[in-house]
């Protein structure tokens, strides 16, 4: 038997009888409750103060209005929402909200993002090819590229990061907030492409729906949530491409680029990070939307 | 108390009951230490009740065993080094004096770093996968590959097996 063997029998051990009682963690279970809910009406008291000072302060120091001869006087921001609808399924509940590790923690003076927190779900149907697996041709994934960079004219979309043995084509996306990445694998699937978008609905630990959109060929695309990870609060989201012929894509939008890692010196075939990267991702959600339907018709 | 309060008390109460000593004994396979293992076990179940209303029963084994893995990553990161790395492994049971016949893998899981060992329990003691483990470590799918080689190559070493077993999957 060898030692993976054994740790599959790990529970299995002699215990001592258990000390803990019922009685013991319902008490403290209820402490806490009281607790919580003790800390929640301060918190809205001084959420209600801060209001109350913050618009007294901020009437004071409200700008003039625009000139009416001048209309193009201030910034001339234009933002696109996603149009996308949600999956009409109720969201999950969180299980409580992001906390960094104190081993490794986002860079001094960025705010920790409290992202609520999910239990991802397993999927039921596997991938007859995972995506990750699956190796593309050197024209596709400069097809890809190159439809990215149609895309996104705003950003500087990098060429192929060279990559350390998998089948993971990354790129860096570049502007004026920092680099951070968009990574591509590919994989393969054998059924209806819906029933594998509604398989894997929570597979990512989302709490809300994701978006999704079905286009004219039958290629159902889902657009996934944002997820803080270890290290320095990563931050990846996840859009996977269904097209009708079995081939699935995953793109992962990061907020760290090439410079911030290097060849896990230990397996040799996984990333090491060394580098925290950018605050925010390097692309809101409706640029990166574009990106499904362009990568679709690659391939 | 309402009856929200007797039915949360009631469900939670049944949720105790079948599942602390499986917590337990995650615990232990992590800490390698009874009474750390039954204040851990104890410690995520008070969090669960506090939560209890919101947590489906369906992913409640799940919540609290990634509140187990995280108050013991927690204590180790704090520095609350109960356990002692020796530098050979004892011939004789670890257990507090309790007879452990598994003493030789948990003395071994001992000398593998607390998050790899982590990586470990839940990848092989549970069964998740990396998605999975990523998930409830909090970390990257290529942070839960490298630290369950990592963690593997060093129980190898420990429990005195050539390396020849399963790569990362």
């Amino acid at each position: 038997m060898n030692v993976e063997d054994e740790l599959r029998g790990a529970l299995n051990v002699s215990a001592p009888p258990p000390t803990t009682t019922l009685d013991v963690v319902l008490k403290r279970g209820r402490r806490r409750v009281f607790a919580q809910r003790a800390g929640a009406l301060l918190g809205v008291v001084a959420v209600v103060a801060g209001i109350g000072i913050g618009a007294t302060t901020l009437n004071q120091a409200a700008p003039d209005p625009a000139p009416a001869d001048q209309p193009d006087y201030g910034p001339a921001t234009v933002e696109h929402p996603l149009t996308w609808p949600r999956v009409n399924t109720p969201a999950q509940q969180p299980y409580g909200t992001w906390t960094p590790a104190s081993t490794a923690p986002p860079p001094a003076g960025r705010p920790v993002l409290r992202l609520p927190q999910c239990n991802p779900r397993s999927r039921n149907l596997k991938f007859s090819v995972p995506t990750g697996l699956l190796k593309v041709s050197d024209n596709v994934v400069s097809s890809w590229i190159a439809a990215v960079r149609q895309q996104l004219p705003e950003k500087q979309v990098a060429e192929l990061t060279p990559g350390v043995g998998r089948e993971e084509y990354d790129f860096d996306v570049t502007d004026s907030g920092g680099t951070g990445s968009i990574r591509i694998t590919a994989g393969r699937f054998t059924g209806p492409a819906l029933q594998y978008a509604d398989d894997n609905v929570w597979g990512s630990g989302d709490c809300e729906p994701p978006y999704r959109t079905v286009l004219a060929d039958g290629t159902l695309i889902q657009l996934h949530s944002v997820h803080p990870f270890e290290p320095f609060q990563t931050l990846v989201q996840t859009m996977f491409v269904y097209r009708p012929d079995g081939l699935v894509i995953q793109l992962d939008l990061m907020n760290f680029g090439s410079k911030d890692k290097r060849p896990d010196p230990v397996s040799q075939s996984s990333w090491e990070r060394i580098g925290a990267g950018r605050p925010d991702l390097p692309l809101t959600e409706e640029q990166f939307a574009r990106l499904g339907p362009a990568i679709a018709g690659v391939a | 108390m309402g009856d929200t309060g007797v039915r949360r008390d009631e469900e939670f109460s049944e949720f105790f009951t079948s599942r602390f000593d499986w917590a337990r004994r995650t615990a232990y396979a992590l800490c390698g230490d009874w009474s750390e293992a039954e204040e851990l076990a104890q410690n995520a179940f008070v969090k669960a009740y506090a939560k209890w209303p919101s947590i489906r029963r369906e992913t409640a084994e799940g919540y609290v065993r990634t509140i187990v893995t995280r108050l013991f990553l927690d204590s180790r990161r704090r520095g609350r080094e109960r356990e002692r790395p020796v530098a050979d492994l004892p011939e004789h049971g670890v257990g507090g004096g309790f007879s452990d016949p598994d003493a030789r893998l948990h003395a071994a899981l001992r000398q593998v770093a607390p998050k790899q060992r982590a990586a470990l329990v839940l990848r092989f003691v549970h069964d998740l996968s990396i998605e999975q483990t990523a998930a409830e470590l909090g970390c990257s799918v290529g942070n839960v590959k490298s630290q369950t080689a990592r963690g593997l190559a060093t129980l190898r070493e420990a429990y005195g097996e050539p390396v020849n077993s399963e790569r990362d999957r």
